[in-house]
């Protein structure tokens, strides 16, 4: 307590220098702190308030077909609910977005179509989210409910001047829709906003519902999903693992009565098998005779073809069960042999094979019953060649593999539908950089601190040592152990420090409220994307305040603790005989 | 019983190139409870008598004892404790720690002994400080005092912790005659009304009147005992 009460006399004893040093410490942690809160606020902001609302925490991914553009899973409605089971899933949002062509008065203009989620009551966060994203000129997001409008659709002030069209005006749109068919619709403009950020300037919204018909989506498809989570820093890729894991694909066994020259042959089981080089590679191995694998033909199994004595060049009829029936609750193919095959233990005896180019589109055509089948542990050989119902992609943790698995899917490597589970981190890793470049700015406020320490600590501490020599040889003197005199330095270290430390975070705080007060206009600037409702956001949080005070103490009494241990290695004779 | 035993004591420094042989063969007892006055003029050991009995420097060889202990067997650590526990000091120039004020300095010795409750430390102090004349001071900084009072409050803070020996460098040449004389003489009142051993050095003549025992030092030697 006596040291500790020495030590902070002894600050005021040299009031200047201490003051000095003191505000040098307190300007370097003010400059940390509005540093990372700044950092911390731009991972907020893309966070929670863009990446959560325009993709989501966790991104499903589909390409149907194999096509980047045609995002659906035909008959994976019923994934949007086993994944909104996963804990941490706040919600799993259908994300619906097309590219279209909006012709409007005497101008066209490309859009990006996408699905604003407004079905059933929303939540009062919801609709303050809403109300904080779009400021409407004219019209209101809830106009996208009027019923009685066609396609009501809302767009930014910025894109409604270019093209001309204002509140009430009908335009015309072209696009593709899910199955790659050309579609044209009218569209209502009900909703003219300034966008809060850079993201939002650039979308055309329709009602979810809208744009579903729009796009002819089936009731049981799934669009890709956007995910949201509680807490997605900790958990995106925990819950993107669970939904790979849980999304591994069946095998897709269709059986169905076959017929040939109007004969019944009975049930058998129809699937395919994948034409990559390796797959073709080990089903050319069970080969019985010859096979064309560039021609439109199927491999049936060899015990079938000899039970029923079939041949290449026969013509087959497949009739099969619909797993949603509609009018037809039936589907009819017709397939042409062209070879034999041996299958092994681990299929059905009974089987004909396509390959998967030509099977995929007669498959999400008309999806066939589940058949248990499908779950059944099916021999490694043939587990390379089959074709499961979708095609998993692998889980990445890297924008360079993702951007490897996009390419994959957009040079064609996958004929079903290419499922990728991402989160925002590999996703919008180019806008988390930003976040690492703050960090970085951070990390070099933490270096300047220490050099503003590291010099200033060992000049004022020396300085002072010279000053009490005589008075360090008293204490010594009078019963004072080496140690306590070190101890003595560092305290003092240590409370300036601190002192100044506190004085850092508390004009930070000032600081950082005035900044955020200011209104920056940055429209059209990329730089927008860093402001909310034009106003920088800062947020500090307790956590790395606390870790930053004490990393400041404590490189400061490291610093000081080799002028402290000299001070304190002085003999009580030396130190006493020092005259300044 | 002597306090202090020392044997064929020598002291050099280096100076630059030179050796400075401070003292050069120092014989030397002193009894419990004397109160000595070593003599000489400036430059002839008297310090670094003072300081090696101290146990704030190091002979460079002889023997000394100090309290019953042979001193040049001793750590720094126990060199430090012993200085806490046997020996107080008081200096030409006060040496007062100028951040605490009276009653904290002379609380200070105790303190770093760690032995006796805040309240009895404190009741000592104040009692030591009325007894030297400084009651109406306790509160002040030594900024505050003048050099007779600041001298006072370092008699009391050398004598708080009941040492067997106080050291005394020179204690009255910065300060008037007046207040020299009156310094001393609350030594000497000390001395007999505790039965502390006290040496102090001097060089003004004045002074011997006061002491029981004179050594006369000269070129590290002693002249006179």
């Amino acid at each position: 307590m006596t040291l500790l009460r020495m030590a902070f006399r002894n600050l005021f004893r040299q009031k200047r220098r201490n003051i000095f040093l003191g505000a040098a410490i307190a300007l370097g942690t003010a400059f940390l702190i509005i540093a990372n809160s700044f950092a911390h606020g731009i991972s907020h902001t893309l966070v929670n308030r863009i990446i959560s609302s325009v993709s989501g925490h966790v991104i499903v991914n589909f390409a149907h077909l194999g096509k980047p553009m045609s995002q659906m899973l035909r008959g994976g409605k019923h994934w949007q609910d086993s994944i909104a089971q996963i804990p941490g899933v706040i919600k799993v949002e259908e994300n619906i977005g097309i590219l279209g062509r909006l012709v409007g008065n005497g101008k066209s203009d490309n859009a990006a179509l996408m699905g604003l989620n407004l079905q059933g009551p929303l939540s009062p966060a919801d609709s303050a989210h809403l109300n904080d994203d779009f400021h409407f000129v004219a019209g209101h997001w809830s106009d996208l409910r009027d019923s009685t409008v066609e396609n009501p659709f809302i767009m930014s002030a910025a894109r409604a001047k270019y093209i001309n069209a204002q509140v009430g005006d009908i335009l015309r749109v072209r696009a593709q829709d899910v199955h790659g068919t050309f579609v044209a619709a009218r569209l209502t403009l009900v909703g003219i906003f300034e966008p809060s950020n850079l993201f939002m300037e650039s979308v055309t919204l329709l009602n979810i519902k809208d744009i579903v018909q729009l796009i002819n989506l089936d009731p049981e498809d799934s669009p890709s999903l956007n995910i949201v989570l509680e807490n997605p820093q900790k958990e995106a890729r925990l819950v993107a693992d669970r939904i790979w894991d849980m999304l591994q694909s069946p095998w897709v066994f269709i059986e169905g009565a076959w017929q040939h020259q109007g004969q019944s042959l009975g049930t058998a089981f129809y699937s395919g098998y994948l034409s990559d080089s390796s797959s073709q590679e080990l089903l050319q191995k069970r080969l019985v005779g010859d096979f064309d694998w560039s021609r439109n033909q199927v491999l049936i199994s060899a015990p079938w073809a000899q039970e029923h004595k079939l041949a290449p060049g026969d013509t087959l009829f497949l009739e099969y069960a619909l797993r949603f029936p509609q009018a037809d609750s039936t589907e009819k193919l017709r397939l042409v042999v062209g070879g034999l095959f041996k299958p092994d233990s681990s299929l059905p005896p009974n089987l004909i094979l396509a390959r998967d180019d030509y099977f995929y589109p007669q498959l999400y055509g008309a999806l066939p019953q589940i058949h248990p089948l499908n779950s059944v542990e099916i021999s490694p050989d043939f587990a390379q060649i089959l074709s499961p119902e979708w095609q998993i992609t692998p889980r990445v943790s890297t924008t360079e593999d993702m951007t490897k698995v996009q390419k994959d899917i957009s040079q064609g490597k996958y004929q079903g539908t290419a499922v990728s589970v991402n989160t925002m981190y590999e996703g919008a890793s180019a806008i988390m950089q930003l976040e690492s470049a703050l960090q970085l700015i951070t990390f070099q406020a933490v270096i300047l601190i220490f050099f503003i320490i590291l010099i200033g600590v060992i000049n004022t501490l020396r300085m002072t040592i010279r000053e009490r020599t005589r008075e360090i040889g008293t204490m010594r003197a009078i019963g004072m152990q080496s140690n306590q005199v070190r101890k003595i330095f560092l305290l003092e270290s240590a409370l300036l420090s601190f002192l100044a430390a506190i004085a850092g975070v508390i004009l930070a705080m000032i600081s950082m409220f005035a900044l955020s007060q200011l209104t920056i206009q940055a429209a059209g600037n990329p730089l927008g994307m860093l402001l909310i409702n034009n106003h920088l956001v800062f947020v500090p949080t307790l956590l790395s305040i606390t870790l930053f005070v004490i990393l400041i103490v404590f490189i400061t009494v490291l610093t000081s603790w080799f002028p402290a241990r000299k001070a304190a290695q002085l003999t009580p004779a030396t130190a006493l005989r020092h005259y300044d | 019983m002597n306090i202090v035993a020392i044997e064929a004591l020598t002291k050099d420094y280096s100076l630059d190139s030179t050796t400075v042989h401070a003292l050069r063969g120092v014989d030397l007892n002193i009894k419990s409870g004397e109160l000595l006055s070593v003599m000489g003029p400036s430059g002839s050991g008297k310090t670094t008598l003072l300081n090696i009995i101290g146990c704030v420097d190091t002979p460079t060889s002889g023997k000394v004892e100090v309290a019953g202990t042979d001193i040049g067997s001793l750590k720094d650590k126990e060199l430090t404790d012993l200085r806490l526990r046997k020996i107080g000091f008081i200096f030409q120039t006060f040496n007062l720690i100028p951040v605490l004020n009276t009653l904290e300095n002379v609380e200070f010795p105790l303190l770093l002994m760690k032995e006796q409750s805040a309240t009895d430390i404190r009741r000592k102090a104040k009692d030591l400080l009325h007894a030297v004349g400084l009651g109406d001071h306790l509160h002040h900084r030594p900024a505050e005092l003048s050099g007779g009072q600041r001298q006072r409050v370092a008699i009391a803070r050398a004598l708080v912790t009941e040492p067997a020996l106080v050291l005394a460098d020179e204690p009255t040449a910065n300060l008037d005659s007046a207040t020299g004389a009156s310094i001393l003489d609350l030594m000497v009142q000390m001395n007999q009304s505790l039965g502390t051993t006290f040496l102090f050095s001097t060089h003004d003549p004045d002074v011997q009147k006061y002491a029981q025992r004179i050594v006369k030092i000269h070129d590290g030697l002693i002249q006179d005992d």
